[in-house]
């Protein structure tokens, strides 16, 4: 798989929130977007998941514009700001409605991204009763459990504990093995520096390759 | 708040509706609407009736353009698509209300024991209008929801359905034969007003009938444009 965003920017109420931004990002590789709070990482990421139109240039996934010849990255799992999950449902039940979209993950495979995250696929207390950790926890279950070949994950170990994550960077590295394209925005140094082949500077919706 | 509980409330304040609403032993009462030079309690009625539709339905647009909805949308890989749930999702809110309504209705007739409500042919086609009515009222409370937040779309709505509910009262006072009655919509719902207009039941059908077509299909393609030119922030 091959991202690449050319001259793309975003004006949003007369304010530039991407300045022109060229970058590719390859398959097999995790990306780390860096930059202070409203620098734009978000932004990007909510570019490449085709979930903004850009008000200039283009967002090319391979070979197929985003918004001419595609509307969304056609295997794409996400974590990004202001999503939730159904609170009056368990972790299972949420998967399992969302998987009934696509129907190419079976019931295995759910459970097998819960566990895979620590969680517990036969517990039945609700989202709404979950702590903020065991439900970042459920985000990343929830962008994982159909295999996608892109992740773009936002700020994916907020809210963990050591273990948990521990528990998150072998997921995604092992995910990386697997050929999965990850992009991560995060503000979180350390997490970029373990995970990342790459680290792109994100400062006022400019993009800095390092 | 989840719809269990907006079920439950929406259940007891379409209890009230149906009790205070008169009864006369026919359910055409239910969709009668406002008598012509009808007192502020028929306008109350009336409108209490909507907020009940337009406190179920809100929020409704944002769940799927914030939260969750965000899940679905990557899924599902299209905006259409979500405007097209959310739609079906409209329709099934009003379906499920207007059941409820009636059900309380008969209910409480039962219950206080008036006369068995007796079926007319008027109240089939009045209660399609009530639908049809509702659809556009709330198609437009939810579009606005996609612009705006959903307690200012809620206040716009109610402004522009109260302003219609007057508006419609103040025409058929000074232009009774005036086509420009048509234009409001809750007129649909009185049926006492649309027969004071001087064309034949079967006419008033049709004319009525039409133009809800028409501004719904309109409001639904304004909702689907709007919606796969949005950006999801």
């Amino acid at each position: 798989m091959k991202i690449e965003l050319s001259n793309y920017s975003k004006v949003i109420k007369r304010r530039t929130v991407l300045d022109h931004v060229n970058c590719i990002f390859y398959s097999g590789n995790i990306y780390g977007l860096y930059g202070r709070n409203g620098s734009g990482k978000t932004m990007l990421l909510r570019a490449i998941s085709g979930l903004i139109y850009g008000t200039h240039g283009k967002v090319v996934i391979d070979g197929k514009v985003l918004h001419k010849d595609i509307s969304f990255p056609k295997s794409m799992g996400v974590i990004i700001e202001n999503t939730n999950l159904l609170p009056n449902y368990d972790a299972y039940t949420n998967l399992k409605i969302l998987s009934n979209i696509k129907k190419i993950a079976s019931d295995n495979d759910i459970n097998d991204a819960l566990s895979s995250v620590g969680l517990d696929p036969s517990n039945k207390k609700k989202v709404r009763t979950y702590s903020l950790g065991m439900r970042q926890r459920l985000s990343i279950a929830q962008a994982l459990f159909e295999d996608p070949n892109l992740l773009l994950l936002d700020e994916p170990t907020n809210a963990l504990d050591e273990s948990s994550v521990e528990i998150v960077r072998n997921l995604l590295l092992k995910k990386k093995e697997q050929g999965t394209l990850i992009i991560i925005a995060s503000h979180n140094k350390e997490d970029l520096n373990i995970l990342a082949d790459q680290i792109i500077k994100v400062v006022d919706g400019k993009v800095i390759l390092s | 708040m989840d719809k269990i509980k907006q079920l439950v409330i929406t259940f007891l304040m379409l209890i009230v509706y149906c009790y205070l609403t008169p009864k006369n032993g026919s359910i055409t009462t239910l969709y009668g609407g406002i008598p012509v030079g009808g007192n502020l309690y028929f306008f109350l009625l009336n409108y209490f009736l909507f907020a009940i539709f337009s406190f179920f339905i809100f929020e409704s647009t944002q769940k799927y353009i914030n939260g969750y909805g965000i899940f679905q949308l990557v899924r599902h890989q299209s905006r259409k698509k979500i405007f097209q749930l959310l739609f079906s999702e409209l329709i099934k809110y009003i379906l499920i209300i207007e059941s409820l309504k009636i059900f309380c209705y008969l209910l409480l007739n039962f219950i206080q024991r008036k006369q068995l409500p007796m079926y007319h042919l008027d109240v089939l086609v009045l209660f399609f209008g009530t639908i049809f009515c509702m659809i556009v009222f709330l198609l437009i409370q939810m579009l606005l929801e996609a612009k705006y937040s959903s307690k200012i779309s809620l206040l716009y709505t109610q402004v522009i359905y109260i302003l219609i509910l007057f508006g419609s009262d103040i025409c058929l006072k000074y232009f009774p034969n005036s086509v420009i009655n048509y234009l409001f919509l809750n007129n649909y719902m009185m049926m006492r007003h649309y027969t004071l207009l001087n064309t034949s039941f079967l006419v008033n059908t049709l004319i009525v009938t039409l133009l809800f077509v028409l501004l719904t299909s309109t409001l639904y393609l304004t909702g689907k444009h709007i919606f796969e030119e949005k950006d999801i922030l």
